[in-house]
C-alpha cells in the first residue's frame, strides 16, 4: 500500500486541522452567544420603546459578560426527587449537536473544518440528540411543567422535522450533492432563492424557527403556563448551558438557511466570511423580529400548520423542481 | 478510510463537546456558594407543596401526529440518495418515478385529514 | 494490531454495553438510553464499512424517530420505574441464557459457512449516488412499493390509534 512516512504525513495534516478547527468553532460558539444575549436584549428593548441595557460598559456591551459571571457564580442546585443520572446527562448532550453541526458549515471557500460527503445528514441526524436531550431534561426532573413542556417540544419538533427535510431535498435535487460546499459552489450561477427555491426558503425558515423553539412557536418554554419549560429545574451553569446551545442552535439554523438559499459565503467585493456572517446574522435578526411582532399560536395550530399546509406545499414544491430539473 | 477521517472528526467534536460542558460545572462547583435551608431541594411547583411526582400515566394527545412523522421520515430519507443521482434534462422517467412516489405518499396525508386525525375536539368536562 | 481493528473494537464494545444496559437494566428509561447508545455504535459500525448515508439514516430514523416513539409509549403506558424482582426468576434467566446461545450458535455457523468472496469489489465500494442509482434503474418497483408500504402502515396505525380512541 502507502508507505508510513505519507500516513504519518496524511495523520499530521488532518490532525492539525482538526485542532484548528476546534478553536476555531468554540471561539464562534461563544463570542456569538455573548453577542446574541447582548443583540436581543436591545433589539427587543428598542422595538419596545426602550433602549435595553445601558448601565455595563458602553450602551451595555459587557453587559453579557457581567451575566455570564454572575451564573457562573450561582449555586448549583440539585433538586432531591431528580432522576440524578438522566438529570446531568441533559445539558451533557444538548451540546454534541450544536458542536458537530460547526463541522460542515463552510465560513468561507477553504475555511471549514471539514467537508463530509453526507454533510447536511450529518446536521440532521445529530440534530435528533437535542431532541432527545429536552426529552431527558423534562423526564429526569420529576417537575410537571418540564414533563409537559418537554413532550411538546418534541412533538413539535417532530412536527417540524418533515417540512424541514422536505425544504431542504429540492436544493439537494438541484446542486446533485449533500456537501455543503458543493451546494454553495453550484449558487455561482445565482442563489438557490431566486432560482425556484422561494417557497422551499419560506418554509425551511418557518420549519427552523420552530425546531429552535422561538416565538411564535415557543410552546414548551411558555412561560404563562409552564413557568420554563423543560429547564425549569435547571439553575446556574446548567441553565446556561441549555441557553448557550439555544443561541448557537439559532445561528446554525440561520446559518443552513444561508450555506442553502443565499449563496453562503458568495458575494462581491468583501471576502466570504464577512457576507457569510451578514446574511447569516441578518436572519437571526429576523427570527428576533418575529418574536416582537407575532404572538404564540396555539398547540393544535402548531401542529396542524405543520401537517395542513407546510407538507403539501414542500411536496407541491418538490415535484415542480422535479419536473423542471426534467425540461 | 476516507469516511473514517471525516467521521473521526464528529467524534472528536463529540467528545469536547462533553467536557464543554463538565468544564463550567465544575468551576462554578468551585466557587458557587452553598445554601441549605428547609425546603431548598424540593420541586419547584410555583409555591405550594408539591403534589405527588411527575413520574405518572400521562395522555399524550399527539401520538398519532408521532405515528405518522415517523412512517414519513422514513419514506423522506429515501429521497436523499435519489437527489444525488437526479439527471437534469433528460430521462424523464426518473421524473414520474418521482412523481408516483410523492403522489402516493400524499394519499397518507389525504387519509389522515379526512379521517380527523388533524381535528381537535373540545372535550365536554 | 491494526488501527482500524481499534477503531472497530471500540464500536463494538460502545455497541455491546449499550445492548447490555438494555436488557439488564431495573428501569424501563434507562433501558431506551442503552438501546439509542447501541445504535449510535450501529451506526459507527457502517461508518467503518464506508457506508456513511446507511449510517446517517440510522441515526435520524432510530434515535431521532423510533425512541421518540418508545418515549411517548413510556409516558402513555405509564412508567414502571424498577423491574419487580419476582420478575427475574432462575428459571426465567436460564430459559433466556439457552435462547441466546442456540441463536448465537445458528447464526455463527450460517455466517461462517457463507461464501462472501463472491461479493465485487464494485458493489462493496458503493457511494451514496450509485444507491440512489439503483433506486432508479434496478429497483425502481421496489422504491415505488416503500412508498406504498408506509402508506399502508400509517392507515393501519391511524386506524388502530382512532379505534381505541372510540373505546374510551
Amino acid at each position: 500500500m502507502c508507505d508510513l512516512a505519507a500516513i504519518i504525513n496524511i495523520i499530521g495534516k488532518e490532525t492539525a486541522r482538526l485542532i484548528l478547527g476546534l478553536i476555531g468553532v468554540l471561539i464562534v460558539v461563544v463570542v456569538n452567544a455573548l453577542v446574541l444575549t447582548w443583540v436581543e436584549r436591545k433589539v427587543s428593548g428598542h422595538m419596545q420603546k426602550r433602549i435595553g441595557p445601558k448601565e455595563v460598559g458602553p450602551y451595555g456591551l459587557i453587559q453579557p459578560f457581567a451575566d455570564g459571571l454572575k451564573l457562573l457564580g450561582k449555586e448549583l442546585l440539585t433538586p432531591a426527587n431528580v432522576d440524578k443520572p438522566l438529570y446531568y446527562l441533559a445539558p451533557v448532550i444538548v451540546f454534541i449537536p450544536v458542536l458537530v453541526s460547526f463541522i460542515v458549515i463552510p465560513f468561507d471557500g477553504f475555511l471549514q473544518v471539514k467537508d463530509i460527503n453526507v454533510g447536511i445528514l450529518v446536521i440532521l441526524a445529530f440534530s435528533s440528540l437535542s431532541v432527545l436531550s429536552i426529552l431527558i431534561a423534562g423526564w429526569g426532573s420529576n417537575n410537571k411543567y418540564s414533563l409537559i413542556g418537554a413532550t411538546r417540544s418534541v412533538a413539535q419538533n417532530i412536527a417540524y422535522e418533515i417540512p424541514l427535510l422536505l425544504s431542504l431535498l429540492p436544493v439537494a435535487f438541484m446542486a446533485n450533492s449533500l456537501s455543503l460546499r458543493d451546494i454553495v459552489e453550484v449558487q455561482r450561477q445565482g442563489w438557490f432563492v431566486w432560482r425556484w427555491q422561494f417557497f422551499a426558503f419560506l418554509i425551511y425558515f418557518i420549519a427552523a424557527t420552530a425546531e429552535t423553539n422561538r416565538t411564535p412557536f415557543d410552546l414548551p418554554e411558555a412561560e404563562s403556563e409552564l413557568v420554563a419549560g423543560f429547564h425549569t429545574e435547571y439553575s446556574g451553569m446548567r441553565f446556561a448551558l441549555f441557553f448557550l446551545a439555544e443561541y448557537t442552535n439559532i445561528f446554525i439554523a440561520s446559518a443552513i438557511a444561508t450555506t442553502f438559499f443565499l449563496g453562503g459565503y458568495l458575494g462581491p467585493v468583501l471576502p466570504g466570511i464577512v457576507w457569510f456572517f451578514i446574511k447569516t446574522y441578518f436572519l437571526v435578526f429576523v427570527i428576533m423580529w418575529f418574536r416582537w411582532t407575532f404572538p404564540r399560536v396555539r398547540f393544535d395550530q402548531l401542529l396542524n400548520f405543520s401537517w395542513k399546509i407546510l407538507i403539501p406545499v414542500a411536496f407541491a414544491n418538490l415535484i415542480l423542481t422535479g419536473g423542471i430539473l426534467k425540461l | 478510510m476516507e469516511t473514517i477521517i471525516e467521521f473521526s472528526y464528529v467524534v472528536v467534536f463529540a467528545i469536547v463537546a462533553i467536557l464543554f460542558t463538565i468544564a463550567p460545572v465544575i468551576i462554578s462547583r468551585l466557587i458557587a456558594p452553598r445554601t441549605i435551608g428547609d425546603k431548598t431541594f424540593t420541586t419547584y411547583e410555583c409555591g405550594i407543596q408539591p403534589f405527588g411526582s411527575a413520574w405518572t400515566r400521562h395522555t399524550i394527545v399527539y401520538y398519532t401526529y408521532a405515528l405518522i412523522f415517523i412512517a414519513f421520515d422514513v419514506d423522506i430519507l429515501y429521497l436523499f440518495p435519489v437527489a444525488l443521482s437526479y439527471t437534469k434534462g433528460s430521462n424523464i422517467k426518473e421524473f414520474y418515478s418521482l412523481l408516483a412516489f410523492v403522489l402516493i405518499l400524499v394519499l397518507a396525508i389525504i387519509y389522515a385529514w379526512g379521517k380527523g386525525v388533524f381535528t381537535w375536539k373540545r372535550k365536554n368536562l | 494490531m491494526h488501527l482500524a481493528d481499534v477503531v472497530f473494537i471500540i464500536i463494538l464494545l460502545i455497541t455491546m454495553a449499550g445492548a447490555l444496559i438494555t436488557v439488564l437494566s431495573g428501569s424501563i428509561i434507562y433501558a431506551l438510553m442503552g438501546l439509542i447508545a447501541t445504535m449510535f455504535g450501529i451506526a459507527g459500525m457502517y461508518v467503518y464499512l464506508n457506508a456513511p448515508f446507511i449510517a446517517m439514516m440510522q441515526i435520524l430514523i432510530y434515535v431521532g424517530a423510533i425512541s421518540i416513539l418508545i418515549a411517548f409509549a413510556i409516558m402513555l403506558a405509564g412508567p414502571m420505574f424498577k423491574r419487580p424482582k419476582e420478575w427475574t426468576k432462575p428459571v426465567k434467566f436460564i430459559s433466556g441464557a439457552i435462547a441466546a446461545i442456540v441463536s448465537f450458535v445458528l447464526f455463527f455457523t450460517v455466517v461462517m459457512r457463507t461464501e462472501w468472496s463472491g461479493i465485487k469489489a464494485a458493489e462493496a465500494n458503493m457511494t451514496t449516488k450509485d444507491i440512489g442509482r439503483a433506486l432508479f434503474d434496478r429497483f425502481m418497483l421496489p422504491f415505488e412499493l416503500i412508498s406504498l408500504l408506509i402508506v399502508v402502515s400509517i392507515i393501519g396505525a391511524i386506524m388502530l390509534a382512532l379505534y381505541s380512541r372510540k373505546e374510551k
